[in-house]
């Protein structure tokens, strides 16, 4: 194990001669990767992406930009591009699982049951708008939202202008807002 | 509740992934891992070790298993490679012998370099990088002298021969099967990419006969090679997980020139370690 103080950045120069050292990387970053794969493409895909996102990075850490000394933005990046690759062999847009909650509890409060079956209706709603989006700012969208990542490291892990992040966010969130308000007040008439 | 609070809402519902469910992923990874020898050693053999093991990997993953939902070769790239094997095919043969050396002096990504090697793989050959001459033991009767830079350690090894001259199929079927035979003798393609090898004009015609054949194969317009010189370049759909190689030719030539990393500016038989021609 490397010592917790050593950042993605020393880990992944020392595996340019010692590969095994590469499992660092992804002991530290898979378990969200995946999540943010779940979440995009469904579980059964994920397991299959995931597991590509590090080989890819394996394959091409020896142009990871040293200076950086967390390696997120770079593997959200080169998942997202596994993403959309997917998508276009496939064909069709993967079904977002924003959609998707989790079942209501059996033995649940009927007021939290109440609380899921509205949260689940919301949420469908925003399925349905993260698909309209175009691709380019969902992507933006999603990185913010669901993975916290700042603009900068947005702007790092696609490749893009931050200025381009911000105006594509914007657009994103503007989108996705007039969808869910339309939808409710027509559900409200 | 706006749109940003609502999606992540989704996300810190979702627990994360435990150590189970990543197993699979993992233990794929560790297989990669642990398959690729650390760069130090293969430095001595072959040039940029990312590059060159890619290209080897990448062709003998194609040649095994193209056409998987790839598109089909580009016709201007079909007819480039077809030309280029023309030129090649009509020089003339300088086969070695077993006791010379083929020489070669080119460029890197670690700078320029040279290399001597055995015919036969049986003598010592050298390697001349970065100020440093790396002494490449002959393999000979399955063993060699162990080598840790340039002090030799007093004792021997087991080894396998590794001769810069085999030969090869001539006639694109042979080429083809050989390659579809050998998935994992890596060292034609390796050494085809970067000529430290001696391959006869007629075999390396043939393997780029089989080369029009790859799946996704297409023209880099103005492709540059390691040392900076424009050519035209040929890459096809190679595994994700690989550094993606792109050869480069001369375009009025059609000679190659190296890959995107490499060039090769001079190819030729040697009597002795450290004599150019």
């Amino acid at each position: 194990m490397p010592p917790p103080d050593e950042d993605d950045a020393a880990i992944i120069r020392r595996s340019l001669r010692e590969p095994e050292r590469f499992a660092a990387i992804f002991d530290r970053h898979a378990p969200h990767i995946m999540r943010y794969l779940a979440h995009r493409v469904g579980r059964q895909v994920a397991d299959d992406l995931v597991a590509e996102t590090f080989l890819v990075a394996f394959g091409i850490r020896g142009k990871y930009d040293l200076d950086r000394p967390d390696a997120r933005p770079w593997l959200y990046g080169i998942a997202t591009n596994l993403v959309r690759r997917r998508q276009r062999e496939d064909g069709r847009e993967y079904r977002l699982r924003a959609a998707i909650v989790p079942e209501p509890d059996a033995d649940g409060h009927a007021d939290r049951v109440a609380e899921q079956v509205t949260a689940a209706a919301m949420n469908q709603l925003l399925g349905a708008a993260l698909v309209e989006l175009s691709s380019g700012d969902r992507d933006v969208l999603l990185l913010v939202a669901w993975e916290g990542l700042t603009y900068d490291e947005v702007a790092q892990a696609l490749d893009i202008p931050v200025g381009t992040v911000r105006s594509r966010l914007n657009r994103a969130r503007r989108q996705t807002r007039a969808a869910l308000t339309a939808k409710e007040s027509v559900n409200r008439g | 509740m706006d749109e940003m609070t609502l999606l992540g809402n989704v996300v810190d519902q979702t627990p994360l992934p435990t150590a189970t469910d990543l197993a699979p992923a993992r233990q794929r990874l560790m297989a990669a891992l642990t398959a690729e020898q650390p760069r130090k050693s293969r430095k001595r053999l072959i040039l940029s070790g990312a590059t060159v093991v890619g290209l080897a990997a990448a062709i003998t993953g194609v040649v095994a298993f193209g056409g998987f939902g790839v598109a089909p070769p580009e016709a201007d790239a079909v007819e480039f490679l077809h030309r280029a094997a023309d030129v090649v095919r009509e020089l003339p043969a300088t086969p070695p012998r077993p006791d010379q050396f083929v020489y070669t002096r080119g460029e890197t990504t670690d700078g320029a370099r040279e290399a001597w090697l055995s015919a036969d793989g049986e003598h010592d050959g050298m390697i001349r990088a970065q100020g440093e001459d790396t002494p490449l033991p002959g393999c000979k009767d399955g063993r060699r002298r162990v080598m840790r830079g340039d002090v030799d350690m007093g004792m021997t090894e087991p080894c396998d021969v590794w001769p810069a001259y085999r030969r090869l199929p001539t006639d694109t079927a042979g080429m083809r099967a050989y390659l579809e035979g050998t998935p994992n003798d890596f060292d034609i393609l390796l050494h085809f990419a970067i000529q430290e090898t001696y391959v006869s004009p007629q075999a390396m015609a043939a393997l780029f006969e089989v080369m029009a054949d790859f799946p996704g194969l297409e023209i880099v317009e103005d492709a540059t090679d390691g040392a900076g010189r424009h050519g035209v370049g040929l890459t096809w759909a190679q595994p994700a997980d690989q550094n993606e190689v792109t050869l480069v030719f001369d375009q009025e030539t059609h000679v190659f020139l190296g890959t995107e990393d490499t060039a090769v500016f001079v190819h030729a038989i040697v009597d002795a370690v450290g004599q150019r021609p």
